[in-house]
């Protein structure tokens, strides 16, 4: 294994923190998937792999429909990587694809349907976060761990209530932590929209969630 | 509710976010300073905002990358359409093979290895005809069956057109195991123990250990061979010894080299079976090979007539649809072995019997014959003799050979075409990869098969 992807296997995000930035960037491994290098794009899928597939899974709440719509995603960003104009980032491009993905697959009333209410996805996966937290979690008591894993299961229920439009955008933006104007390119919507849209998530999340709050 | 108020409330969010103009923040700040009311509010929405950004993160199955190239090249195999405009030239084609390395890789297990890799269904056909001579020990039927398979309806189409259907294969085929190149060596002789010794020393010399040696007959019989008097396989077996050795590529040459030393030594016929077309020429002619005539079927060759009548002796006519020839042959008849100028003939009811080695490596010139009433092979073009085309094998062994041919076109055509799935292709894809990676493994390697066959001395005709 080769020093840059060992990096990404180790969790070495785009942005290049620790890691050779120019092996990293976007635009190189573009450029090594054009000349026919699979290995770049390959890089590509690591590197974004887990937030798309973390988005999407917050979007429709369920693991396996989770996966088939990033598989989808990144397969549709391959197969149109040639007409890819790299204005927005690829980055940008590939949640695009995916979003669409996604909310068009609930319209159609397809396969993807919040059965699941568990935020971390798999079971036999914890979250990136809560391994982070392995240490405090030692700690911690078993009955504030549970307390935590109700609170997830409540915020969960409540951004599945959330039409999808408004959903995307406050997944987008408090779980992906995206700009409102990356937002804006992803959703192709104008970044008024976002906002707006944004602060209306909100408002019907504060008041599903109103008793976590106060 | 004011407007501007409404209004403030609207960029709350925004305003949490820190995606306000220095302008608008500094107005919701204000107007936050005056109505606690709005700022209750922003702490809820902060509340919300923290909530959300605290849910576990998901990580994607540690598989998702190779199953994403997977589904890629499948998606990419299925479509069988160009590539979009807009693609850069070779694009497809430079992914097709570093995807196929990946895949590779990761062990999926498939190869977008070209799928012309695939063994094409001719191969398969000469493949499963060379199983029958050389199951019976008729190696050197291997030429005649590939022109055989040619001559069959479609053959030509097979051959250009690489159509894999999956059907045959996995009927006639069905051993994934690739198989090493066979070199087959008669050696006819009058002496077979001592023969047997000659090659086992050569072996010896050379250290190697057969892998298969058949034992030698307790009682070599002779077998007198004239005009209606044939072998059958039981007589065949009974006098034969079996030598089966695999050596390295380079090795072979020499062996054989040691090998054609003894079998010049031999006062009897080494004649190359024959094509089996001429066979099968022969049998269009009308002639009933299966009565056991010993007969001729030479090529035309003028000037091998030309030879045939200094020689004192009349050039047999060729059998041809027009002039089939005279109904019953004298003898069998071939090329001389050795340098002692013995005469030779070859008969045998099938092709297996009649015991040959390879054009050119022969000893047997048209000079040879000269004089002996022989007929002789047509020389090609380097003016090398070619081994007289001898044979007497009843119709069964060519017609054997069309029926395997035709029942394989016959699969063929009940698969539903001659072109097989995208969908069968893939499912083919993994074995032939392996197939070849296979037998790339074994590129070097051959299997030589030594058989010894005892057989009556053969004296030149008295002139």
């Amino acid at each position: 294994m080769t020093e840059w992807t060992s990096n990404i296997s180790a969790g070495v995000n785009a942005e290049g923190q620790g890691g050779p930035a120019l092996a990293f960037e976007d635009a190189v491994l573009l450029k090594r998937c054009r000349d026919g290098e699979m290995g770049g794009f390959a890089v590509l899928i690591r590197k974004y792999q887990d937030r798309l597939y973390n988005a999407i899974l917050k979007m429709c709440g369920n693991p396996d429909d989770a996966e088939e719509l990033c598989q989808e995603a990144f397969v549709k960003a391959l197969e149109n990587l040639g007409t890819f104009r790299q204005d927005s980032g690829f980055y940008t491009w590939l949640f695009r694809i995916g979003m669409n993905l996604t909310i068009s697959r609930r319209r159609k009333g397809g396969r993807v349907k919040f059965h699941s209410l568990d935020p971390g996805g798999r079971d036999d996966e914890p979250p990136q976060r809560l391994r982070d937290a392995l240490a405090d979690r030692a700690q911690r008591d078993p009955a504030e761990e549970a307390a935590q894993k109700d609170v997830n299961r409540r915020v969960m229920e409540a951004l599945a209530e959330v039409e999808d439009d408004f959903r995307a955008v406050v997944v987008l933006r408090d779980i992906e932590e995206m700009s409102y104007k990356q937002i804006s390119r992803v959703l192709g919507t104008p970044v008024g929209t976002v906002k707006s849209r944004l602060y209306r998530a909100r408002c019907m999340l504060k008041e599903s969630l109103e008793s976590l709050i106060h | 509710m004011s407007p501007q108020r409404e209004n403030i409330r609207e960029q709350l969010s925004a305003y949490a976010d820190g995606e306000l103009t220095e302008a608008e923040a500094s107005r919701v700040a204000q107007a936050l300073a005056e109505d606690p009311e709005l700022a209750a509010e922003l702490a809820e929405l902060q509340a919300v905002r923290e909530l959300l950004r605290h849910l576990p993160r998901a990580a994607a199955p540690a598989d998702l990358a190779e199953r994403i190239m997977a589904r890629a090249e499948r998606g990419r195999l299925l479509d069988d359409d160009a590539a979009p405009a807009g693609r850069p030239a070779g694009w497809w084609l430079a992914r097709l093979a570093t995807a196929a390395i990946v895949l590779i890789a990761v062990g999926v297990g498939v190869s977008v290895v070209a799928m012309l890799t695939t063994p094409s269904w001719l191969e398969q056909v000469d493949s499963r005809t060379r199983r029958l001579p050389e199951a019976a020990g008729h190696g050197e039927a291997l030429h005649g069956n590939r022109e055989l398979a040619a001559r069959l309806p479609g053959g030509e189409r097979l051959e250009n057109g690489g159509a894999i259907p999956s059907a045959p294969e996995a009927k006639f085929d069905a051993s994934p195991e690739p198989e090493v190149p066979v070199t087959h060596f008669f050696i006819n002789t009058d002496n077979l123990s001592m023969v047997q010794q000659e090659v086992e020393r050569i072996l010896r010399e050379n250290d190697i250990e057969p892998v298969v040696q058949q034992a030698a007959p307790a009682r070599p019989a002779k077998v007198i061979v004239s005009r209606g008097n044939f072998y059958d396989q039981s007589q065949l077996e009974a006098n034969r010894v079996r030598f089966e050795v695999v050596v390295g590529e380079g090795h072979v040459r020499q062996i054989v080299q040691e090998l054609n030393a003894v079998r010049a030594k031999q006062n009897v016929a080494q004649v190359p079976l024959g094509d089996l077309p001429d066979l099968a020429r022969k049998k269009a002619s009308g002639r009933d090979a299966a009565a056991g005539d010993a007969t001729i079927l030479a090529h035309a060759d003028p000037q091998a007539e030309t030879r045939n009548r200094r020689g004192g002796r009349p050039a047999r006519p060729l059998p041809s649809k027009d002039s089939p020839g005279p109904p019953r042959a004298p003898k069998a008849l071939g090329p001389a072995a050795g340098a002692e100028g013995k005469a030779s003939r070859a008969v045998g009811p099938d092709p297996g019997t009649t015991l040959a080695h390879k054009a050119g490596e022969d000893d047997t010139t048209p000079d040879a014959l000269r004089g002996r009433g022989r007929s002789v092979a047509p020389t090609t073009g380097a003016g090398r003799p070619q081994p007289a085309t001898a044979a007497t094998a009843p119709a069964t062994a060519p017609s054997q050979l069309v029926e395997v041919a035709r029942e394989l076109q016959k699969g063929q055509d009940q698969v539903g075409g001659a072109r097989p799935s995208v969908r069968q292709r893939w499912s083919q894809l993994g074995q032939a990869a392996a197939t070849q990676r296979a037998t790339a493994a074994r590129a070097n390697v051959r299997r030589l098969l030594i058989i010894l066959d005892a057989e009556a001395p053969i004296r030149a005709p008295a002139k």
